[in-house]
């Protein structure tokens, strides 16, 4: 019974393996981004500029014809340049609160990149499906090997360069008078996100990247007291949820992407009550012991 | 025992900042000699804070040049040390007291540099010397106003500059922390350091500081205590909602800002 | 003088880019097929088919709820709730039909609508007990709701049961089929939220600018709040058939942002706001119906966005071209205080390039 429901999917083919791997990827290379865009209050910033990844890569198709490696992820990039201009733009001229700025550009270009999909790139690979749900074991060789090489390149630069990271996302104010360029961190933080979720694209999909990107660094927030803690358990959240993700859907029958999304949501939840309660009991000693020091005298 | 350095330790010439085309701070000419704690007196929204992040290059200015002991800012980032206003810090980061203090010495480690124990020696004794060695391992959220302001105060001093500039260090903290900061304060200019001091309680600027600027968008004055504190003055910075009274002793008492 | 030749070019710039879409859609109608656009515009228009006049009505019903909704959302800076309730609302449709198997309206309306209102709680929770930050909390609930929501569905489409082919309109909205009894749901909805908005109108009012002066005169913020979001979720469930769970949140959105462009006055767009959503509804499912592929959901909000940035370009006091105008008169009268000749000659560029009308 335990080996069929947790070994044999090892034992039939490499397909869990490679499942494992890309869903790993994307898992660390997403967590560690999350960790710094949580931070800094850009999540929903971080939303936005997933979701226009679609777009992107769609118009690059249309002008070029093309869907290597390359095409989309200057789509994407572009796309996401595009968008933080525009939500700007909008907030300074529109006289909108960024909130409704970022729902104003984003919904709109995603439409545009739904419309787009689904008249003039019918014949791209890409489809509403793979958009909506991923497909953890449909990725193709060279999209692994961009995701490897992004989840590295992640890795690296995050342990090349913490202390100037850790003070620029901590205070901008203190690292631009040490005279760290934090204006290139921000844009080196914001085209790190578009290559991952075009990296992360034909796995988990556009709309569930962004629980890859958030959901990890929440969780890690709420235990851990220093960043480099954070960011090692937001990178175990992220591989977490990504296995006990596949196991889900193996025994469902379901998407992968999904399962992860919601397996890593359950971990939040479960990590949530836990130090709610932790509190509590807390609170609750410490009322006694002041209870108990006060009725002798 | 002050530092006879005839180097002035901060000129600003001309300094005009605006935030959406309205000038905030306007046409601010200053020179400030070394080993002196000035304090930045004027009323809500004359552009204290914002006259500071300028000379400190964190806004863009519309005009102006800042030299810093001589010399360009850009020359001498290690000797200009900046605390922030306690509201603008976001409490929440998973950073450490030991952590934060810590970064004091970031400035001077590059870009790949890690601290080495001298730095973290440095560290320590500025911990010690705020009196927060005990805090060292607790979450920055978990500590009182007092604290807090408590370890930006130890940072600056982990980054052993000459000219410091404090917004707002006495807002929300407790009696004997306030103490200390100003205790600190003399002693800097003793060591013939300048701390410039955004401040809004006029009560206490009198004791504080030896030179006042006074500020509403414009410089008003500019010079000690003795001569710039006075009623003329002062009610020409605040407008008209300052109040003048006289004691018994026919001393001058402010009331209002 | 040298600043005066920039708003010249800058409204002649803005006024190629309009003109310039005019003619791309003029010209994209005109060609080969034109003839057979405006043939199938006729029978959109003149409800050549029975179904069209549940999808005119159903989805001018949805845009003027949204665009109703969305304005208190916008104001009290809510805007991607609407998002995350939209997300959310996902699960429960599939939740729904997994019970129930069938793709009856009732079942899938309650479904969706609690799992949304969960998120809500859920949202509130969240920041209430940990220390998650506000966007997050949002963006987390959005996705890990959407998440179970791929979840069921997916496991739904792989248990081949057949019946849940339809399920796939809720993502992005198929208002061509828009049922009778939705239409009806719908209507009700509408007609209540208008009482509601004009019964507790001050309340409301108050709240929306000032909460927190709000609580301290009395009035109950919290349960209006959550009655709010309650509404909000019925609304956006209602909706799912012609706009879809992930695109509904720009409904909310873009014609309320775009009526707060128009108007300073909260009653004004209070009305402005529905009316362009319901211009944006009926036109996005005009063009669904028009052209193939096109869903009705991102045409709705596309129709929705070309009237957020026209907007944006004329609006009367907030528009960029008013605006710089208005800059452009200050700039005038400052430099007339300083020298006075140099005043009389900026004034003549500025006239001439558009005159003193409007």
């Amino acid at each position: 019974m335990l080996y069929e429901l947790f070994i044999e999917p090892w034992t039939i083919g490499d397909w869990m393996w490679r499942g494992v791997l890309v869903s790993s990827l994307v898992a660390i290379s997403c967590a560690i981004l999350g960790t710094f865009l949580y931070l800094k209050r850009l999540s929903l910033l971080a939303d936005a500029m997933a979701h226009v990844a679609l777009p992107g890569i769609v118009a690059a198709y249309l002008l070029t014809g093309s869907q290597s490696t390359p095409t989309m992820l200057l789509g994407a990039i572009l796309a996401g340049l595009v968008t933080s201009g525009l939500i700007r733009f909008v907030e300074r001229y529109g006289h909108a609160r960024t909130d409704a700025a970022i729902g104003i550009v984003f919904t709109s270009l995603f439409a545009l990149g739904i419309l787009l999909l689904s008249t003039f790139a019918r014949d791209a690979h890409l489809d509403l499906n793979c958009v909506l749900y991923g497909n953890v074991l449909g990725v193709a060789d060279h999209s692994l090997i961009l995701l490897a090489v992004v989840t590295v390149a992640i890795v690296a630069l995050t342990v090349l360069f913490f202390r100037p990271l850790q003070l620029a996302t901590f205070d901008p104010a203190l690292a631009a008078a040490f005279g760290l360029p934090v204006g290139l961190i921000h844009a080196g933080l914001m085209g790190t996100l578009s290559v991952t979720t075009v990296a992360s694209f034909e796995a988990v999909g556009a709309i569930l990247v962004i629980a890859a990107i958030i959901t990890p660094a929440a969780t890690a927030h709420l235990i851990a007291k220093r960043l480099e803690t954070m960011l090692l358990v937001a990178v175990a959240h992220g591989l977490l949820s990504a296995v006990l993700g596949m196991y889900l859907s193996i025994w469902l029958e379901c998407s992968s992407a999904g399962a992860m999304v919601t397996t890593g949501a359950l971990l939040y939840a479960v990590t949530l009550g836990a130090t709610w309660a932790r509190r509590r009991w807390r609170r609750a000693q410490r009322r006694q012991r002041l209870q108990a020091s006060a009725l002798p005298g | 025992m002050r530092a006879a350095t005839t180097t002035p330790a901060l000129e600003v010439r001309d300094m005009t900042i605006s935030y959406d085309r309205e000038p905030v701070v306007e046409g601010v000419t200053l020179t400030i000699p070394q080993g002196r704690v000035v304090g930045i007196l004027g009323p809500n929204g004359a552009g204290k804070s914002t006259l500071i992040k300028g000379v400190l290059g964190l806004l863009e200015t519309d005009h102006g040049e800042v030299r810093v002991f001589g010399g360009e800012l850009s020359g001498s980032r290690q000797e200009v040390v900046y605390v922030p206003q306690r509201g603008s810090v976001d409490w929440d980061f998973p950073v450490t007291v030991k952590d934060v203090v810590l970064m004091g010495r970031y400035g001077r480690l590059g870009l790949f540099g890690r601290p080495s124990a001298e730095d973290r020696r440095i560290a320590w004794e500025a911990m010690a010397k705020m009196g927060i060695e005990a805090l060292a391992d607790r979450q920055i959220s978990e500590m009182s106003g007092g604290q807090q302001q408590r370890v930006f105060l130890a940072r600056a001093l982990a980054q052993e500059g000459r000219l410091l500039f404090m917004d707002e260090p006495f807002v929300g903290v407790d009696a004997s922390t306030e103490a200390a900061i100003v205790e600190l304060l003399h002693e800097m200019r003793d060591q013939g350091r300048t701390v410039v001091v955004v401040n809004h309680d006029l009560q206490t600027a009198r004791e504080y500081f030896d030179e006042l600027i006074l500020l509403n968008k414009r410089l008003i004055a500019y010079g000690p205590v003795k001569q710039v504190f006075t009623a003329p003055l002062l009610s020409k910075t605040y407008g008209g909602r300052l109040a003048v009274f006289r004691d018994h002793d026919d001393q001058e008492i402010i009331v209002g800002a | 003088m040298e600043r005066n030749r920039h708003p010249r070019w800058a409204r002649r710039a803005a006024l190629a880019t309009f003109m310039g879409i005019t003619a791309a859609s003029a010209t994209a109608s005109a060609a080969s097929p034109g003839a057979e656009i405006w043939a199938r515009t006729v029978s959109f228009f003149t409800l050549e088919y029975g179904f069209l006049a549940y999808t005119i009505a159903g989805s001018a019903l949805v845009g003027a709820l949204c665009g109703l909704l969305g304005v208190f959302m916008v104001l009290r800076r809510l805007s991607l709730m609407g998002d995350a309730l939209g997300h959310a609302a996902l699960p429960g449709i599939g939740i729904a039909f997994l019970l129930v198997q069938t793709k009856a309206l009732g079942p899938i309306v309650l479904g969706a609508t609690t799992t949304a209102l969960l998120a809500a709680l859920a949202i509130g929770a969240i920041t209430r007990i940990g220390r998650t930050r506000p966007d997050a909390a949002l963006g987390l609930v959005l996705a890990g709701f959407f998440g179970l929501g791929v979840v069921i569905l997916s496991y739904l489409q792989n248990s081949a049961s057949g019946a849940q082919s339809g399920l796939q309109d809720f993502m992005f909205g198929n208002a061509a089929a828009i049922q009778p009894a939705e239409v009806g749901l719908l209507g009700g909805l509408l007609a209540l939220t208008v009482a509601l908005v004009v019964a507790l109108y001050r309340p409301l009012q108050l709240m929306t600018f000032d909460a927190v002066l709000a609580k301290t005169m009395g009035v109950p913020v919290r349960a209006l709040h959550y009655g709010m979001m309650a509404l909000v979720a019925v609304a956006i469930v209602s909706s799912m058939q012609s706009v879809g769970v992930v695109l509904v949140a720009a409904m909310l959105i873009i014609p309320a942002s775009a009526a707060r462009l128009l108007s300073d006055r909260f009653e004004r767009v209070l009305l402005i706001a529905p009316a362009l959503g319901a211009a944006a509804g009926v036109l996005g499912a005009w063009l669904s119906f028009l052209f193939d592929g096109f869903s009705s959901g991102p045409s709705m909000v596309l129709v929705a966005a070309l009237f957020y940035t026209l907007a944006l370009l004329f609006a009367p006091r907030r528009g960029l071209i008013a605006q710089r105008r208005q800059r452009q008169e200050r700039l005038r009268r400052r430099d007339a205080e300083a020298t006075p000749n140099a005043g009389e000659s900026a004034r003549r560029p500025h006239s001439a390039a558009l005159g003193e009308a409007a």
